[in-house]
């Protein structure tokens, strides 16, 4: 039968928490840039100008509809065709970004939707300009109502992240595929990879559990008779 | 722009590889709802240890990348257990257990979905508990379990492209290797994008549909 | 009150549509500095409306709000500016959640007006002494009742220095008990002299307080005088069919 042994990957271990790093830098980057991507398209989809409507839909169902892996072969290949050769770490940050940054859209735009008119009516009727609107009022009380779904999209980023090995990546799951296949050890290093995984994504579950119980405390809901 | 070249003379390899992209996908989908039903039903078990073991198992597939799933089950299982899987096989295993882990989620939620004032009427007329589930809950739960469902079919369709990676020639390995040949990854992938950004598309739609319909009835 | 004075706010045959619908009818209106103009009426007929063309957050499709003699044009750059000068109470207080009292009434100072802290910061304390919650000033919204929550929001307006107060239906969500509190602090106002248009369902504090009562009706002003006139012996048929339905219940 298979013989479990891990000590067989040890040679290979040095190699991992630079593994690890890529992954999350990949990941933290792609989550950081799909916030701006997501503010700028929750702008779009709440705009007055129909064509912005337009625009914003259109990004948001067409990245929702199609798998990452072809977002990244289209930036990397695809791209490549035209003249730009980027490296396989941008094309996974650019793809995983555009696919994010859907997503995020339409939180943030649940987000924004959930706050209610009377706070943009207040705000604007003190004189507050459409910047300051947002900056003051709007946006601080955002993340308390999406903190939720925004905590489920990072897990989502850093399990798509997985998929920027098959352009040269050198994160967990190049890694892990490394190990496996030069040691024949592949169980061993597949438990190892996922145990990583399984600790980033359950990781950020319990900083959304966490926000949730310090938000609660802070007792903020607007109306109360 | 070779758009031409690359429709007229490969039209037939796209379109097989959509069907294989359909129907594995589809294959996934019952098989990771007939195994999820199950997950379902030991969340919701009065025993512990099979509650335990529901969430962890829902859990656990919420937190692996689908390419570590798909590794795992062509090379890690291969190498492991010295047989040779077929790509066919690795992907529909991947498939069925992330699908699972989704539909153990949707039918969990149909089925608390079904009042347990239902369930009071149906043991008031003695009625076991196998009955209860087989006539009352059952056919109820479906219902509601329709519309979510369809997303969860959208969402395999979308890991599917994932069994390119181990050699399965479903809808993206098919532009890859078309890619290959015409040398045009642009025009190949954009044709791709446009062939899934249609059918998951419509079935989203599809979806909403079901869903508003039932609405009306509930 | 001096009828000679320029008036602070002049509306003139102003016509509002929601789609197909005329909620305003060629409204004529003037407000003299330091008057109480308090609108009343059947629910839906345009009096909240009309409270949100002065100071533009709804558009007009016809006639004009002049402002202290500056057009108030909604969406424009130029509303801004008017709204310096203008303070809003809303019926839902509409108070910013993620800020204490105290940071409620100072955020629009600081940041609109550029005042500095310490200044904003005094006069906030003084107008929480004005309003009776001196102790409430470093609580969330949530944690305070109706009544407080609409206390704060008046002072959140007045810390504007604004030069007109609108009040749309301040006490329509509080409870009973709590909407004396409000009204008292509404009449200290009226005392000081200040500029108020207040749309209410209160009759007692339109009678008691209003300097000029306006009854409007489908969109249009069907009569206005003095609270004595309009309440109590109105001209108008349709007057006289709200006001007594109103004083029956």
């Amino acid at each position: 039968m298979y013989q479990f042994n891990l000590s067989a990957t040890k040679s290979y271990m040095e190699q991992l928490p630079w593994a690890v790093l890529t992954t999350l830098g990949l990941s933290a980057l792609a989550i950081l840039l799909s916030v701006l991507v997501g503010l700028v398209g929750s702008l779009f989809r709440t705009s007055r100008w129909w064509a912005l409507r337009f625009l914003g839909g259109a990004y948001v169902e067409v990245l929702r509809n199609i798998p990452l892996l072809i977002v990244i072969y289209l930036v990397y290949f695809g791209l490549a065709q035209i003249g730009l050769r980027i490296s396989g770490f941008s094309s996974a940050v650019i793809a995983l970004t555009l696919n994010a940054g859907a997503y995020m859209t339409e939180v943030i735009r649940g987000g924004l939707a959930a706050i209610g008119k009377g706070q943009f009516e207040a705000a604007r009727s003190q004189a507050m300009t459409p910047v300051q609107v947002y900056r003051y009022v709007v946006f601080p009380q955002v993340f308390r109502i999406i903190y939720a779904p925004f905590g489920n999209l990072c897990i989502g980023v850093v399990l798509g992240s997985a998929l920027a090995s098959i352009v040269g990546v050198e994160d967990v799951t190049s890694w892990m595929h490394t190990v496996g296949s030069n040691s024949f050890r592949y169980l061993e290093a597949f438990l190892m990879a996922g145990s990583i995984y399984l600790v980033m994504a359950q990781g950020v579950n319990l900083l959304r559990i966490g926000t949730g119980k310090y938000l609660l405390s802070h007792s903020t809901s607007a109306t109360r008779q | 722009m070779q758009f031409d070249d690359d429709v007229t003379h490969y039209w037939r390899f796209f379109l097989s590889g959509t069907l294989t992209t359909l129907w594995i996908s589809w294959l996934a989908l019952m098989l990771g709802g007939i195994l999820g039903t199950v997950v379902a039903h030991m969340r919701m078990s009065r025993i512990a240890a099979l509650r335990i073991f529901a969430l962890g198992y829902t859990e656990f597939f919420r937190s692996i990348p689908p390419l570590m799933l798909f590794f795992g089950s062509y090379y890690g299982i291969s190498f492991a257990l010295d047989v040779n899987l077929n790509p066919f096989t690795s992907a529909t295993l991947a498939l069925t257990f992330t699908a699972s882990s989704l539909m153990a989620e949707v039918v969990r939620s149909g089925i608390e979905s079904v009042g347990t004032g239902q369930w009071l009427a149906a043991t008031a007329s003695a009625m076991t508990r196998l009955q209860v589930f087989r006539y009352v809950v059952w056919p109820q739960a479906l219902r509601v379990c329709l519309p979510p469902a369809t997303g969860v079919y959208i969402s395999t369709l979308k890991d599917s492209s994932v069994a390119s990676v181990i050699g399965y020639i479903e809808l993206t390995r098919s532009g890859l290797l078309i890619r290959e040949t015409t040398g045009s990854s642009f025009d190949v992938f954009l044709i791709i994008a446009t062939i899934y950004f249609v059918i998951n598309y419509g079935l989203s739609l599809c979806g909403g549909a079901l869903e508003r319909r039932f609405r009306i009835v509930h | 009150m001096s009828t000679d004075a320029e008036p602070i706010l002049r509306i003139e045959g102003v016509v509002k549509k929601f789609g197909p619908r005329t909620v305003l009818n060629q409204v004529d209106l003037t407000v003299q500095p330091g008057e109480v103009v308090v609108l009343v009426g059947p629910s839906g007929t345009g009096k909240s409306t009309l409270l949100r063309c002065v100071n533009g957050l709804e558009e007009i499709q016809g006639g004009r709000v002049l402002f202290e003699n500056r057009p108030v044009v909604a969406n424009s750059k130029s509303v801004i500016d008017v709204r310096k000068h203008i303070g809003m109470i809303f019926q839902s207080f509409n108070l910013y959640p993620h800020l204490t009292a105290l940071g409620n009434v100072m955020l629009a100072p600081m940041k609109v007006l550029g005042e500095s802290k310490s200044v904003v910061e005094a006069r906030a304390r003084e107008l929480f002494r004005k309003v009776r919650l001196e102790h409430r000033a470093d609580a969330y919204p949530g944690q305070l009742s109706g009544g407080e929550q609409q206390r704060v929001a008046i002072a959140r307006a007045l810390a504007m220095n604004p030069s007109l107060l609108l009040f749309d239906e301040p006490t329509s969500a509080l409870d009973p008990e709590t909407v004396g509190d409000v009204l008292d602090v509404m009449e200290d106002l009226a005392r000081e002299g200040r500029t108020m248009m207040v749309v209410t369902h209160e009759i007692g504090f339109a009678r008691h307080v209003g300097d000029r009562i306006v009854f409007m009706d489908e969109g249009r002003i069907v009569e206005m005088g003095a609270p004595e006139e309009v309440i109590d012996a109105p001209r108008e048929e349709r007057t006289r069919q709200f006001f007594s339905s109103i004083l029956r219940g």
